[in-house]
């Protein structure tokens, strides 16, 4: 997803945030009344309630740095494809930034 | 404030067909289309079942080469910032999402559906935080106007 806030501002970033959700919020309704999905014996759904510092920070985080190049992760991998150089730049840095949080916050033993 | 590149209608479109996705994953395998958990779980994390999610990715990057093969406005694309940008947003990123278990496909367009208060709470964190980051570096600092 693109954004440009400045003298520019691009309002698409709403509608397709918007028609995504719109779309999940009610099909999620039906799919979750399932006793499990098509393919598989069990749902894989996360099961966490509690909002938690390391929530907020990665959060506060993730904005920063879609904020500095306009990608989030998945149109970021998706720009791969257009055989331009930041995009490959962007993924390569995702990729050594999830490896650094292996390595610095999860512990050996529950790796 | 001028209003550029607005799509409204390409924008919606792509919005319900990432809606489709999400749905058709969560019906199908049962499994959440978070993008950043699924790169991580197919490249750094020492999963069993990478084999889902790469082809995930693979089926992500057909999807936009499609899309772009199709809709060759969808290229529009401007490097308005100097590439090591790129690469340092790209870890702040990769680090960010990890340790905040989701990004804009996990936390929003799933876990919003799902009611998550943990993604309702990360959703307005990261908005908030990116467009407070788009308004300092280009309006304070002036980069990339």
């Amino acid at each position: 997803m693109r954004k440009n806030i400045t003298g520019t501002w691009d309002p698409t970033l709403a509608f397709v945030m918007g028609g995504a959700v719109l779309v999940t919020l009610i099909s999620f309704r039906f799919i979750l009344k399932q006793e499990r999905p098509l393919f598989e014996g069990q749902f894989h759904l996360p099961t966490r309630s509690d909002i938690d510092v390391r929530l907020l920070a990665g959060a506060v985080l993730f904005g920063i740095g879609w904020g500095l190049a306009g990608y989030c992760p998945g149109p970021g991998i998706a720009a791969l494809v257009m055989g331009v150089w930041e995009p490959v730049l962007f993924v390569m840095g995702l990729l050594v930034g999830m490896w650094g949080y292996r390595v610095i916050m999860v512990a050996p033993g529950s790796r | 404030m001028t209003i550029v590149n607005f799509t409204p209608l390409t924008g919606l479109i792509g919005g319900l067909l990432i809606g489709a996705s999400a749905s058709l994953l969560l019906w199908l395998n049962g499994r959440i289309a978070g993008i950043s958990g699924i790169v991580a779980g197919a490249t750094v994390e020492s999963g069993d079942d990478r084999t889902w999610r790469w082809l995930f990715l693979v089926g992500l990057l057909g999807g936009a080469a499609l899309a772009f093969w199709l809709v060759p406005a969808s290229r529009a694309f401007q490097a308005d910032m100097p590439w090591p940008v790129f690469l340092v947003a790209g870890l702040i990123v990769g680090f960010g999402t990890r340790l905040g278990s989701g990004c804009t496909s996990g936390h929003g367009v799933c876990g919003l559906a799902r009611l998550s208060p943990r993604s309702l709470a990360s959703v307005v964190t990261f908005m908030v935080t990116g467009v407070l980051t788009v308004f300092v570096v280009r309006h304070v600092l002036g980069v990339g106007v």
